[in-house]
């Protein structure tokens, strides 16, 4: 892969390494540097890209894998903060490789965005990878391939942190109704 | 797959990100300068300087062989501290070998497995590393001090020796990566000997292996 293909790549999927870098990392002074490292990974392996492989497939690969070895470099040395107190400055994030909300968002949907980050934030490493991967609306069959696990498998966790989710959404007063309110469904 | 309604809460967040960094020239330049320190980097950074000092303590300990080689007591001991220390070397050289090996493009259970066993081979270096406990109260023993030492001398000694040899089998069976989260005291020796991220690696490790088990 060359220089340009390389870039236009990535400017093509760059929101992919924002929301990674968004939930795995919720020190916005360290999530630049993830992103940074994640484009590194990318550029570094992109010699040994096979075109047989699926782009995406590839990315995720790598993106995934070094946002979680990223997240216990960060709290090896004391870098990770408490998702509840990050959580604002997150949807305001002001980076250099900055990761912005509009203005005009309505008050409750930013509120159950934050929830469901809150809540993917509270999954462990291999769970939080599998959501995103599902909420990027990637198929079973891809998604065991990025993550290693049977497809079976996949099925069988999704069901259970879905449920999970519903269960804490319905808990903190935002069950389908309050969706239905938001028109999100 | 059919999309629910966490799919489309999550398309509403990614309508929301403003992505304004661009893929630019800059910053190609800033990555062929890595500007960015890698993991491994830094996994592969620890490894070379644990060589590089062991290697330095290495050639000490073959001096000091050589000098005291007609102390057969003396002489066990050191060779015991060379063994040890040679181990430790040979598993920072697997652990520089295996980081090599290492692709982030393999898949993410296969790929952080190898990266969570690297960060916690500390817990079985730190295991060996007690074997040559019990030889520091003998590495001073020298021919004369056996001869002359006497009855008192044994008496002394032989306790220690004794002691330290079951001291150095319990933290030996003791030092496990299972025990590493059940035991607390466990834990703080493998935090105090330098390797901060062992209890997230291992932690990870405990996860992957739930995770790739059908329920």
């Amino acid at each position: 892969m060359n220089q340009a293909d390389f870039l236009q790549r990535m400017e093509e999927n760059k929101g992919i390494l924002y929301k990674i870098a968004n939930a795995y990392c919720r020190n916005a002074g360290d999530r630049e540097d993830l992103i940074q490292e994640m484009i590194y990974e990318l550029w570094k392996s992109g010699e040994r890209f096979d075109d047989h492989f699926k782009f995406s497939t590839w990315m995720y690969r790598i993106a995934l894998n070094v946002a979680i070895s990223f997240y216990r470099k960060a709290s090896r040395s004391g870098l990770r903060v408490d998702f509840e107190a990050s959580l604002s400055p997150d949807l305001e994030a002001g980076l250099s490789l900055e990761v912005q909300t509009q203005a005009d968002s309505g008050e409750e949907l930013e509120e159950r965005i934050a929830l469901l980050q809150r809540f993917i934030g509270e999954l462990g490493e291999m769970d939080k990878a599998l959501m995103i991967l599902y909420l990027e609306e990637k198929p079973y069959r891809e998604i065991a391939e990025i993550l290693g696990i049977t497809e079976t498998n996949v099925a069988t966790k999704l069901s259970r942190i879905r449920d999970r989710l519903k269960q804490q959404f319905l808990t903190a007063g935002h069950g389908d109704a309050g969706l239905q309110k938001n028109k999100i469904l | 797959m059919s999309t629910d309604e966490f799919q489309k809460l999550w398309k509403a967040y990614d309508a929301k990100l403003e992505k304004t960094s661009q893929m630019n020239q800059r910053l190609f330049s800033d990555l062929q300068q890595q500007k960015t320190k890698s993991v491994l980097q830094g996994l592969v950074a620890t490894r070379v300087f644990g060589i590089v000092i062991g290697g330095m303590y290495l050639a000490l300990l073959v001096l000091a062989l050589r000098y005291v080689w007609s102390q057969p007591v003396m002489a066990v001991s050191i060779g015991v501290f060379i063994g040890c220390t040679v181990l430790a070397m040979v598993a920072y050289i697997r652990d520089i070998v295996v980081v090599r090996g290492l692709s982030y493009a393999d898949s993410v259970v296969a790929a952080q497995e190898k990266l969570a066993g690297l960060r916690s081979s500390i817990i079985g270096i730190l295991r060996f590393s007690w074997i040559q406990l019990p030889f520091w109260a003998t590495f001073f023993v020298s021919n004369a001090l056996l001869r002359n030492g006497g009855p008192r001398f044994l008496a002394i000694e032989i306790p220690i020796v004794l002691f330290l040899v079951a001291v150095a089998i319990f933290l030996f069976r003791n030092i496990t990566v299972a025990n590493a989260q059940k035991k607390r005291w466990v834990a703080g020796m493998i935090r105090g000997s330098g390797a901060k991220s062992v209890s997230r690696a291992i932690e990870l490790l405990k996860e992957i292996e739930d995770f790739k088990k059908e329920a």
